[in-house]
C-alpha cells in the first residue's frame, strides 16, 4: 500500500454540539429511456446466454440504480460480483428441481400428507431464517456509499430464535402482521453503517397499524366484489367470472402496495445511525396508484415498460425519503476489523436472495 | 500526461476530498488537500463504466477515486472487455431497437413454436407410467369431490363401455384406455381425458340426448387428446411460459405476479385451443374409419353448447376459456364431412341423403368398397321410399361394384320377388339372391330365410315356401314387430299363392 494521506493521523473530529439538523434529500436521477437500453440490452444478452448472462444483467441494474441515488452530491455504490449471484442461482435451481424430483419420487412426502407438510414446515423455519440472514448479509456488505460499506452483524441462530418465538402466530391468520413485524425489527437492529449500528426505536404500533387499515379497505374493497358477484348471479348462473378474478387481483395488489409503503415508512423512521435519521413518508394512496397503473403498463406494454415503471417507482421513493442529520456526514468511520474476509465474503455471496426490508 | 479532477475516500471515514489527479509513467498521482500520494496504474481497479455516473476507480487497500467517466476512459482502455462492450450497447438506441426486435421474434418464435416443439420432444421421452401417475394424482382430486359414481342403469353403462371398447380397438399406442362413467353435477354435461389414458364420462353429457354416434364422436375426442398427450404438454408448455414470462419480465416480477400470471394464462388457452383442434381432427379420422359421419360428432357439439348454462352469453367468455368456441368447432368438423359421410349419416333427411349419395358417386373418386356402399345407401333409401324402379337399379350396381353386404342382397331378392310392378319381377334371380343371403347370414337372419321363403312362392314352389317360412318363424332371432306379417304371409304359401307388396 502506498497511500500517506496526511489527515489520517488526525483524531475523529467530535460532533458538533447542538448543531441545527441539516436535511438531505434523497435525490434519484435514473432516467426511462437510458434505463430502456440498459434493461432491453441486457435482457436480450441474457436470453441469448439462456439465462446465465442473469447474473449480470442484475448487477449492472443494480449498479445502474445505486449510481444513480444520490445523498448530499454522493452517489450509493453496488458491488455484488455476478459469479457469486450466478452460483446462488444454480444452487436455488438445484433445489428447486430436487425439490420437484423429490415430489414425484417420494409421493408420500408431498405437501398434502401430515409428513409432507410437517417436513415442509421443520425445513422452512430452519432454512429460512439462514437464507434470510444470507441474503440480508449479502445485500447490505455490498452497498457502500461514500466508500463506507452497510453490514448485517445478524446471525442463523438470533435469527432463528426470532422465528421459532413467533412462527406461530403465521397460523393465526390475523396475528401475521406481528410476526413480520418481530423479523423486520431483528433485521433492522443488526444493520450498521461502517462500525455504526442502527438503532431502532419504537415502530410497532405504525407497523401494525398499516396492516390493520389494509384489512379495513379490505372488507370495503369486498362490498363492491360480493355486489359484482350477484349482479353477475342474476344475469346467469355462472361460476366466478373472469370479471370477479380481475376485481380480487387489483384489490389484493392495491392492499400489497398500501402496505409496502406504511411499513416501509414505520420502519426507517423509527431508524438512527447515529447522529443521522431518516424520514419516510410515502403515502399509502399514491403507491397504490403507482402499482395499479404500472401493472397496467406492463399488461398493456406487453412487458416493455417495466423499465419505465422501475425507475418512476424508485424515484417516487427517492422523494419521499430524506435523511436528517445533526451534523456532516463525514463522521462515521469504518470499522476495518469487522471487514469480510475473501473466504467469507465467498461464503457469504453464495446466495443472492431479495428479503424486503 | 492526462489530469483530471476527483473525489478521494480513503475507504476508512466518509470523509470527502477534492483531489487532482495525474497519469504519468503508468503511475497515478493523486494530490489534495492533506492528501499526496502515487499508485501504479495496474493496481488500480476501474469500475466498469455505469451510463450517467462516475466512474470509480478502487486502489489497493480499501480507497477509491471517484471521476468524470469520460477523462477516465482512456486509462483503463482495454479493460473490462465484456462490461465496456455491454455500455457501449446500451448507450445507443440502434442497439437497443435490435434487442427489441431480437426479444420480440425470440419471444414469439418461443410461445408459438419453441415451447409446443420442446414440449412435445420432452413428453415423448417421459415414460407412460409417469404419465399415468400425473393422470392418477389428478383423478384422486377430482373423486369424491366433485365426481360420484354413475347413477346410469347397468345396461346403459354396458351400452357406453361397448362403444368405447369399439373406439379404441386396434389402436395399440401404448396407452391403457379406460372409461370413467361418473356423476359430476358440478360439472354439468362434460367429458374430460386425464394423461395416461382415463377417460371420464360425465352423467349429464349422456343425459342430454345425443346419439350413440355422437358420444363415440366425444369419446373419440377424448382419445385423441391422450394419443396426443396433451395433458402432460399442457403441464410442460405452462411451465416452460412461465420460465419465459418470469425472465422476460422479471422486473415486473418484483412489483407484483399479477403482470406475469395475466399473459400466462391468455397464452395457455391458446395452446388449449390448438390441442383441442387436434384431438377435434383425430375424433373425425377415427369416426370415419368406423364408418361414423363427422356430422354425429358435430351435432353432439351443438347438443352440448346448448345444454350449458347462459347459452349464447357464454360464448363471449370463451377468450378466456379452455375450449375454442364451439360453433367453430362445429363448423370444423363439418368441413370436414364429405359427401359420403354425408350419404352414410342417418341423422340425415332422405332427399339430402340421396343428393349426397349421387354427387359423391358422380365425383368419381370413391374406393370400389365405398361406391358400392354409396349405391347400397341410395337403393335402400330409394326403396323406402317406394321408388322401386331406381332402387333395384342401385342395388344392381352396388353387386356389380364388388358389394357383399346380405343386407343388399336381402332388399334387392325381396323386390324382385314381391313387387307390385310385374316388370320388376324375377322369381329365378330373387331366389338365387335370397339363397346367398341367408348362406352370408347362415340362416340365422329370420328376415332374410322371410325373403327366400317370398322367392320360392313367386316361383310356385308353395311347399319350400311353407317350410322356409315356418323356419323363420320359429327362429328366436324373430323381431316381434314383423310375426304378424311373417305369419299372414305363410297362411297366404299354404293357400298356394305368392306374397304382393300392396302398391304405393
Amino acid at each position: 500500500m502506498q497511500q500517506a494521506t496526511a489527515a489520517e493521523s488526525a483524531s475523529p473530529a467530535p460532533l458538533p454540539v447542538e448543531a441545527p439538523e441539516q436535511r438531505y434529500p434523497v435525490e434519484f436521477t435514473g432516467a426511462s429511456a437510458q434505463y430502456f437500453r440498459i434493461w432491453i440490452i441486457n435482457l436480450a444478452l441474457t436470453v441469448l446466454t439462456l439465462g446465465l448472462y442473469s447474473a449480470w444483467a442484475k448487477v449492472r441494474k443494480r449498479r445502474y440504480f445505486y449510481a444513480h441515488t444520490h445523498i448530499d452530491g454522493e452517489s450509493f455504490e453496488y458491488r455484488g460480483r455476478p459469479i457469486a449471484i450466478l452460483k446462488g442461482r444454480l444452487i436455488a435451481v438445484g433445489l428447486f428441481l430436487a425439490y420437484i424430483v423429490g415430489g414425484n419420487l417420494l409421493p408420500e412426502l408431498s405437501l398434502e400428507t401430515t409428513t409432507g407438510k410437517v417436513l415442509f414446515f421443520v425445513v422452512a423455519v430452519t432454512l429460512g431464517p439462514w437464507l434470510i440472514v444470507r441474503s440480508l448479509k449479502f445485500n447490505a456488505s455490498n452497498t457502500a456509499y461514500r466508500n463506507v460499506r452497510l453490514a448485517f452483524r445478524g446471525t442463523w441462530k438470533g435469527c432463528f430464535l426470532v422465528v421459532i418465538k413467533y412462527v406461530w402466530l403465521v397460523f393465526i391468520g390475523i396475528l401475521y402482521p406481528y410476526f413480520k413485524y418481530q423479523l423486520v425489527k431483528y433485521a433492522a437492529q443488526h444493520h450498521a453503517y461502517g462500525t455504526t449500528r442502527f438503532e431502532v426505536g419504537a415502530f410497532r404500533k405504525p407497523f401494525i397499524r398499516a396492516y390493520a387499515v389494509a384489512f379495513g379497505l379490505g372488507l370495503l374493497g369486498l362490498v363492491p366484489l360480493i355486489v359484482l358477484v350477484l349482479a353477475l348471479g342474476m344475469m346467469r348462473r355462472a361460476e366466478p367470472s373472469t370479471l370477479v378474478l380481475l376485481g380480487s387481483y387489483t384489490g389484493f395488489l392495491l392492499l400489497y402496495a398500501f402496505v409496502r409503503a406504511r411499513t416501509t415508512n414505520a420502519v426507517w423512521n423509527a431508524i438512527h445511525v447515529g447522529p443521522v435519521r431518516f424520514e419516510c413518508a410515502m403515502r399509502g394512496r399514491d403507491y397504490m396508484w403507482i402499482y395499479l397503473s404500472n401493472v397496467g403498463a406492463i399488461i398493456v406494454t406487453l412487458g416493455f415498460a417495466t423499465p419505465w415503471a422501475v425507475i418512476r417507482t424508485l424515484r417516487y421513493r427517492a422523494r419521499k425519503f430524506t435523511v436528517i442529520a445533526a451534523g456532516p456526514l463525514e463522521g462515521f468511520i469504518e470499522d476495518e476489523a469487522a471487514q469480510v474476509g475473501a473466504a467469507g465474503q465467498e461464503i457469504a455471496e453464495l446466495f443472492d436472495l431479495d428479503v424486503g426490508l | 500526461m492526462t489530469a483530471f479532477d476527483a473525489v478521494y475516500y480513503d475507504g476508512r471515514s466518509a470523509l470527502r476530498r477534492a483531489v487532482r489527479v495525474s497519469a504519468l509513467d503508468g503511475r497515478l498521482h493523486v494530490a489534495g488537500e492533506g492528501v499526496a500520494f502515487d499508485v501504479a496504474l495496474d493496481a488500480v481497479e476501474a469500475d466498469s463504466p455505469i451510463p450517467g455516473a462516475p466512474r470509480i476507480l478502487r486502489l489497493p487497500g480499501g480507497a477509491q477515486l471517484r471521476a468524470e467517466a469520460a477523462s477516465v476512459a482512456p486509462l483503463f482502455a482495454g479493460r473490462n472487455r465484456l462490461e465496456t462492450l455491454v455500455e457501449r450497447l446500451e448507450s445507443r438506441w440502434p442497439y437497443a431497437l435490435g434487442a427489441l426486435l431480437l426479444l420480440v421474434a425470440f419471444a414469439s418464435w418461443v410461445v408459438l413454436r419453441g415451447l409446443p416443439l420442446a414440449a412435445e420432444a420432452i413428453a415423448a421421452h417421459i415414460p407412460a407410467r409417469a404419465e399415468a401417475a400425473i393422470g392418477e394424482h389428478a383423478l384422486s382430486a377430482i373423486e369424491g369431490r366433485i365426481c360420484a359414481p354413475s347413477a346410469l342403469s347397468s345396461g346403459e353403462q354396458d351400452a357406453l363401455q361397448r362403444n368405447f371398447r369399439q373406439m379404441i380397438a386396434g389402436l395399440n399406442d401404448g396407452h391403457e384406455y379406460r372409461l370413467l362413467l361418473r356423476n359430476c353435477p358440478r360439472m354439468g354435461s362434460n367429458a374430460f381425458a386425464l394423461p395416461g389414458g382415463s377417460i371420464i364420462l360425465t352423467d349429464q353429457l349422456v343425459r342430454i340426448g345425443g346419439s350413440a354416434s355422437g358420444i363415440s364422436g366425444v369419446l373419440a375426442h377424448e382419445i385423441g387428446h391422450v394419443r396426443g398427450r396433451h395433458g402432460l404438454r399442457m403441464l410442460l408448455q405452462g411451465a416452460g411460459l412461465l420460465a419465459l414470462v418470469t425472465t422476460l419480465a422479471g422486473d415486473a416480477a418484483a412489483i407484483t405476479s399479477l403482470a406475469v400470471t395475466l399473459p400466462t394464462v391468455l397464452l395457455q388457452s391458446g395452446y388449449s385451443r390448438e390441442f383441442e383442434e387436434q384431438a377435434d381432427d383425430f375424433a373425425v379420422r377415427r369416426m370415419r374409419q368406423l364408418g361414423l359421419s363427422p356430422r354425429a360428432f358435430a351435432d353432439m357439439l351443438a347438443l352440448i353448447d346448448r345444454s350449458r348454462v347462459g347459452g349464447r352469453k357464454a360464448e363471449a367468455q370463451d377468450y378466456f376459456s379452455t375450449h375454442p368456441i364451439t360453433a367453430a368447432r362445429i363448423e370444423r368438423a363439418l368441413a370436414a364431412e364429405t359427401d359420403f359421410d354425408r350419404c352414410g349419416y342417418r341423422g340425415l333427411g332422405p332427399d339430402r341423403r340421396v343428393a349426397a349419395c349421387s354427387s359423391a358417386i358422380a365425383a368419381g373418386k370413391l374406393s370400389g368398397p365405398q361406391l358400392a356402399s354409396a349405391y347400397a345407401i341410395r337403393g335402400e333409401i330409394q326403396n323406402a321410399l317406394g321408388l322401386q324402379q331406381s332402387a333395384v337399379q342401385d342395388l344392381d350396381s352396388a353387386l356389380a361394384s364388388g358389394s357383399r353386404d346380405p343386407q343388399v342382397y336381402n332388399t334387392l331378392a325381396w323386390i324382385l320377388a314381391t313387387s307390385p310392378q310385374d316388370a320388376l319381377r324375377n322369381a329365378a334371380r330373387a331366389k338365387e339372391l335370397a339363397l346367398t343371403a341367408c348362406e352370408l347370414t347362415r340362416y340365422q337372419e329370420p328376415n332374410v330365410v322371410d325373403t327366400l321363403a317370398a322367392a320360392h312362392a313367386e316361383a310356385g314352389e308353395f311347399a319350400n315356401a311353407v317350410e322356409l317360412q315356418k323356419k323363420a318363424l320359429e327362429s328366436p332371432n324373430l323381431d316381434p314387430r314383423f310375426g304378424k306379417e311373417a305369419r299372414e304371409r305363410l297362411a297366404l304359401y299354404e293357400s298356394g299363392r305368392p306374397y304382393r307388396e300392396a302398391p304405393r
